[in-house]
């Protein structure tokens, strides 16, 4: 699955991000292969949504979220 | 001994600053750094005996050379000779801004780390082993919390100790930096390369963070619960409104305007009088009295009266910005704003604008795209700006005295919309290019240090008071003179050059209700400052006569209304007035700003040109439908 | 004379209003903001990118 699938207050670890030019930039922000993130809510219309990760939290677009491939976590 | 040299470093958000202000006190010089923009702060101060020199970098997140503050960042870091560079640390979000923290590590430069905000790290469960954190990494590490003296203290006898030579790099770090050297000289691409030292970066990270911090689970949050409101489905649109409106209450009905209408009674009463009697009574010619009471008292005065409005207004917005919710109102708006093709970053430059355009078309730089940041350049100058809302004030407070925070509210509306449908215009149109991405962090709720709100409302404000005292007043005398005489000498108002050349302006506004040349001479002085056309207003209808036993805002309104003024406008002119003052071609200022940042008169010719066509229009619909309406 | 003293005061005050106007064309700079980022509504960290913007 990836992140786009995820639905609010899921825990998930980050598998893989897909190839961009988005990835370095996402990598930068601590979004590594085996990070937890967590969903915690979307912005009106349900894009883009907010996640929790390394103790903080970022805002990123659905789009951009289905290039990061998740598993459950436990 | 020579000057300890001192720079801060550390990523946006993290009290930085105000731990700067704390170090210097008021020996700071605020410069440019070359070439670009983004200011470079330099601060003195004497501990123990040494003169120490301290610099404040800009905020950034990394340090990769990709944006001017990380150019300026690495390029300082690297060329100059610093006896310590502090990395201030936002303690409760430690992990991400270890990034930086490991980046510098690798160039070798004599780092300290800065512990701050750690009170607010243990409310969100975060708690820091000092000790073990100074271990992992082998460099000292001090605890700070925001503006305290002993924080200060604290740092300065690091500054002057010889602790640093105490200090090598762990075991770990070596290993890490070895890592860094392998990569670099393995032969893969530059990309993957990047990536695997990012990854090592962040593995590094996690080891330090697994020795030395402990995370407790608190439950949610105070942010956590407060975006549940406030950032959170449908419901945080109407929210956000519903902010901006009280803080048009504050600003035009509860605090600004009563401060302001005192000042005008002084203003345009008692001073007044006191100088025209003054004048009198020192026998000065006539002409003299009348261009320092009607000429520079009316013109700079009806601006000043507004001053009282622009610094409530700033001091609103600092304290928004202050709290962190701006970033919320980025996520919020991002689903409308990508609906117009642009990113919900956009979002914070225009709300900037309300302060004025002019940062606000430079902060659009920090947007992702080129396209975004061409159309929030294009679009910025519809909103209102500072210099705009003088003119929104007074004739809100004129024409509909029992209405003011609303009309004045209304307008504020109709240019954001504007700006919002321009750039969807735009965005369909001139710039075709793909949609942009949106990643943002969204930091933790604060209570703004006041201190900081109080002088960033300072820093905005008084350059409406310097330009009042420059600009306005020399437009004042200007505006004096062409009104009070033609190319033969002395005249009567109406056959002054103003009047010409105004009326020669007016015949455009036909269709709009304000065809009078006083009107058209007001437009076309607005595109000096926005500011003047109330100066000119002022000077032509003569604020100063205004008799002044008015107690508020709807009696100084309907004392002016048997003014000139009344006359020459009915409620439905004087909106669609406030309608094309809103939307017209921006100040030169603004426009000079334009041809520097978006490269060419080409797009300040554009600029000057579609916003007065589409101010024409909007403005002539306003008044036509409303006319029709029965208005 | 007292009209003469009155129009030495303001032309005084106009040649540094003037002066003051000149000078700010000349540095490219701004009264209102002073084109900082301190005091454009908020510090730096509400008109920066999170990380630098992608160059193509």
């Amino acid at each position: 699955m990836t992140l786009k699938d995820g639905k609010t207050g899921m825990t998930l670890k980050i598998v893989q991000i897909e190839e961009s030019p988005l990835k370095q930039r996402l990598m930068s922000m601590g979004l590594i292969p085996g990070t937890k993130v967590t969903v915690l809510r979307s912005a009106p219309l349900g894009d883009p949504i907010a996640i929790g990760i390394r103790s903080y939290n970022l805002a990123l677009r659905r789009e951009d979220a289905e290039r990061i491939t998740v598993e459950t976590v436990g | 001994m020579a000057t300890l040299a001192v720079a801060l470093t550390g990523n946006p958000n993290t009290g930085k600053s105000t731990i700067f202000n704390e170090l210097t006190g008021a020996r700071q010089k605020i410069g440019n750094w070359p070439g670009v923009t983004v200011d470079k702060k330099v601060g003195y101060t004497r501990y123990m005996d040494r003169a120490i020199s301290i610099v404040d970098l800009p905020g950034t997140y990394s340090v990769n050379a990709r944006s001017p503050e990380e150019k300026i960042v690495i390029d300082y870091l690297l060329n100059t000779k610093l006896d310590l560079v502090v990395d201030v640390v936002d303690s409760s979000n430690i992990e991400r801004n270890l990034f930086l923290t490991v980046q510098l590590l690798e160039q070798d430069i004599p780092l300290l780390i800065d512990l701050n905000m750690q009170d607010d790290a243990a409310r969100r469960g975060v708690e820091i082993d000092t000790a073990k954190l100074e271990e992992a990494f082998g460099m000292p590490v001090v605890e700070t919390v925001g503006r305290s003296s002993k924080s200060t203290k604290k740092l300065l006898d690091v500054f002057t100790s010889t602790v640093m030579e105490n200090y090598e790099p762990s075991q770990l770090v070596k290993d890490h930096i070895a890592k860094v050297h392998a990569i670099r000289a393995s032969e893969k691409t530059d990309a993957q390369k990047d990536e695997e030292i990012i990854e090592a970066r962040y593995a590094l990270i996690d080891k330090v963070v697994a020795k030395a911090v402990t995370f407790r689970n608190v439950g949610a949050t105070r942010s956590e619960k407060m975006d549940r409101f406030l950032a959170n489905g449908i419901l945080a649109l109407p929210i956000f409104l519903l902010i901006l409106y009280a803080v048009f209450q504050i600003t035009f009905t509860w605090i600004g305007q009563p401060i302001a209408d005192a000042l005008e009674d002084l203003i345009n009463d008692d001073f007044l009088n006191l100088a025209k009697d003054g004048l009198e009574a020192a026998g000065v010619a006539d002409w003299m009295v009348s261009l320092v009471t009607d000429g520079i008292i009316a013109g700079v005065g009806a601006v000043l009266t507004f001053v009282p409005l622009i610094f409530v207004l700033f001091f609103c917005l600092s304290f928004l910005d202050g709290t962190g919710y701006m970033a919320r109102i980025a996520f919020i708006m991002d689903p409308i704003m990508r609906r117009c093709g642009l990113t919900g970053k956009g979002i914070m430059p225009l709300m900037m604008g309300f302060g004025c355009g002019v940062p606000s078309i430079m902060g659009a730089r920090a947007l992702d795209s080129e396209k975004d940041r061409m159309i929030s350049i294009l679009v910025t100058p519809f909103l209102t700006c500072g210099a705009k809302l003088p003119i929104m004030a007074l004739f809100a407070a004129m024409f509909f005295p029992h209405n003011a925070a609303n009309v004045v509210f209304a307008m504020y509306i109709i240019g954001m919309a504007m700006a919002i449908i321009v750039a969807k215009v735009l965005g369909s149109t001139l710039f075709k290019a793909k949609g942009s991405t949106f990643l943002l962090e969204l930091p933790p709720y604060r209570m703004p240090d006041m201190k900081s709100v109080l002088l960033e409302t300072w820093d905005k404000g008084k350059g409406y008071l310097v330009k009042a005292g420059t600009i306005i007043f020399v437009a004042s005398v200007l505006l004096w003179v062409m009104s009070n005489y033609n190319f033969s000498g002395p005249c009567e108002i109406e056959d002054s050059i103003l009047a010409s050349i105004g009326s020669w302006m007016s015949k455009l506004f036909v269709f709009q209700g304000f065809a009078t040349w006083e009107a058209g001479a007001a437009v076309l002085s607005g595109i000096m400052a926005k500011e003047t056309v109330v100066a000119t207003i002022g000077v032509l209808y003569g604020a100063g006569d205004v008799s002044t036993e008015a107690e508020d805002a709807a009696d100084t309104a309907s004392t002016m209304l048997q003014t000139g003024m009344a006359s020459a406008f009915t409620s439905l002119s004087a909106f669609s007035f406030m309608v094309f003052s809103q939307l017209y071609t921006p100040c030169v200022t603004a426009l000079g700003t334009i041809k520097k940042e978006a490269g060419g008169w080409k797009w300040v010719a554009f600029s000057a040109v579609y916003m007065f066509v589409i101010a024409w229009f909007v403005s002539l619909v306003v008044y036509q439908v409303g006319r029709a309406l029965g208005f | 004379m007292a009209t003469f003293v009155v129009g030495v005061v303001l032309v005084i005050a106009l040649f540094f209003a003037l002066r003051h106007i000149y000078r700010n064309f000349r540095a490219g700079r701004e009264d209102c903001c002073g084109g900082s980022c301190r005091s454009c509504s908020g510090h730096c960290s509400s008109c920066r990118s999170f990380t630098a913007p992608i160059k193509k």
